[in-house]
């Protein structure tokens, strides 16, 4: 059993891939929807760059319906990183693109009265609203974040965890067979690699 | 809360670590592999990785030993060095790179650093200006490269970094670095624009005592350590170390 990786556009994949490579998997890196490898039931999306990029991207390799499909198949279980989260939302602050729409809700610039610098950048701690398998045992709760938008879900069911910067941003999110994370796992070191192989253990 | 960042920063010469004095007079220290594997264990807040060789000789870039420096780091690393255009910031970031550094200020860098920004996220590109100061302790916009004065006023070229897209910032204190002489907070008394992204300092850090006091430093988001983090002792051997005792 392993993970099929998806490299699209802009992602930085290069880091992921050694990080799962570290707890064990060698992903299969898909760049169109014939290199799916249907016995890996796992599906990991990172992403960087904007929005529009991004979905663009997803657009243009034909991934974006098939990730669709494959998801609301519901044999699937997909985790978003960073742009690969809010790409599963309905619309962003950031473009005028439409997203996957997986989960209701937007994408938002990181708003504050405060004079707070944007990106949100660095090492932040995570809390828990809810428990789940994706955050068991994780051994400290500081992540690597980096990024200016962040999701508002519709329904606040949705949030697993959220981090405070300034105000109350939520960055783990999950919805049915659906994760995402706001942080970078693959480069917040064992604890990043502990929700990695968290989300290839769920069932 | 976000944590403010202590930043190992080392210089890469022929593939091998060096340090300087004043960006002058490079020392081996030892191998980059080995060096960031320490740093991973010791799980530093991140990395900053520069290639001083190749902006000068206008080399290509070492991609592979690039490569292996990203499968050895479990935490954010940047590279800087030789980047000219958005191909090479694409194979970088393929390669597990997370932040790009530009540095020198001429229309071809701002150019750049807005393609990268653009296509890739501000927060995946840090533009590094280099200070130095003159005889009457005026600071000014050094090329470090042909090693002489820039006519631009520092505030000027910071801001048009920011406007171009520049997710982080980070000021080198040239007439300081290698110096452990301590980083003094009152050199950024000069920035008189507002700086909306996150600011790195280094340049002469010396002790955990001037980490504390710089962290305390509200205009403060990140600090590059060098030599403080490389040297240990009066005759200066190689050690590496990092702080632990820290938020």
């Amino acid at each position: 059993m392993s993970v099929n990786l998806i490299k699209c556009g802009v992602g930085n994949i290069g880091s992921v891939k050694n990080a799962l490579n570290q707890i064990g998997y060698e992903p299969n890196i898909v760049e169109n929807p014939n290199q799916f490898n249907h016995n890996f039931k796992k599906i990991i999306l990172p992403g960087v760059g904007s929005f529009d990029s991004f979905i663009i991207s997803l657009k243009h390799s034909g991934l974006f319906n098939e990730i669709i499909s494959l998801v609301n198949s519901r044999q699937f279980s997909i985790l978003g990183i960073c742009v690969g989260l809010q790409s599963f939302f309905e619309t962003s602050e950031e473009g005028s693109k439409i997203g996957l729409s997986l989960i209701k809700g937007s994408v938002v610039k990181i708003k504050s009265d405060q004079d707070i610098k944007i990106p949100h950048m660095g090492w932040n701690d995570i809390i828990v609203n809810k428990e789940n398998s994706l955050l068991t045992d994780i051994p400290k709760n500081k992540f690597y974040f980096a990024h200016s938008y962040c999701v508002k879900p519709l329904y606040e069911e949705n949030i697993l965890a959220h981090t405070i910067y300034d105000k109350i941003i939520p960055v783990v999110i999950n919805y049915k067979n659906i994760y995402g994370v706001q942080f970078h796992p693959e480069k917040s070191f064992l604890q990043g690699q502990k929700i990695l192989k968290n989300f290839m253990d769920l069932c | 809360m976000l944590k403010k960042r202590v930043i190992p920063i080392l210089l890469i010469k022929n593939n091998d670590v060096v340090k300087s004095v004043k960006y002058k007079n490079h020392k081996y220290v030892g191998d980059p592999l080995n060096i960031i594997k320490i740093f991973n264990e010791k799980e530093v807040d991140e990395l900053i990785v520069l290639d001083i060789e190749k902006s000068k000789n206008n080399d290509e870039l070492n991609y592979e030993l690039i490569k292996n420096f990203a499968s050895e780091c479990y935490m954010p690393l940047t590279y800087g060095g030789g980047i000219k255009n958005l191909k090479q910031a694409e194979r970088l970031f393929s390669l597990g790179i997370e932040k790009i550094l530009i540095n020198s200020a001429n229309f071809n860098d701002y150019q750049l650093i807005k393609n990268i920004s653009e296509k890739f996220g501000s927060q995946s590109v840090i533009a590094a200006v280099d200070i130095n100061k003159n005889l009457f302790n005026k600071l000014y916009l050094f090329d470090w490269v042909n090693g002489e004065k820039i006519q631009l006023d520092v505030n000027i070229h910071i801001e048009n970094c920011i406007k171009n897209g520049a997710g982080e910032l980070l000021l080198n204190f040239v007439f300081n670095e290698g110096t452990l002489s301590g980083f003094d907070t009152q050199w950024l008394d000069f920035i008189n624009c507002k700086i909306s992204v996150p600011l790195i300092i280094n340049g002469g850090i010396n002790s955990m005592k001037n980490i504390e006091e710089c962290l305390q430093y509200e205009k403060i988001d990140a600090i590059g350590v060098g030599a403080y983090f490389i040297y240990y002792g009066p005759h200066k051997a190689v050690l590496i170390s990092y702080t632990s005792n820290k938020g």
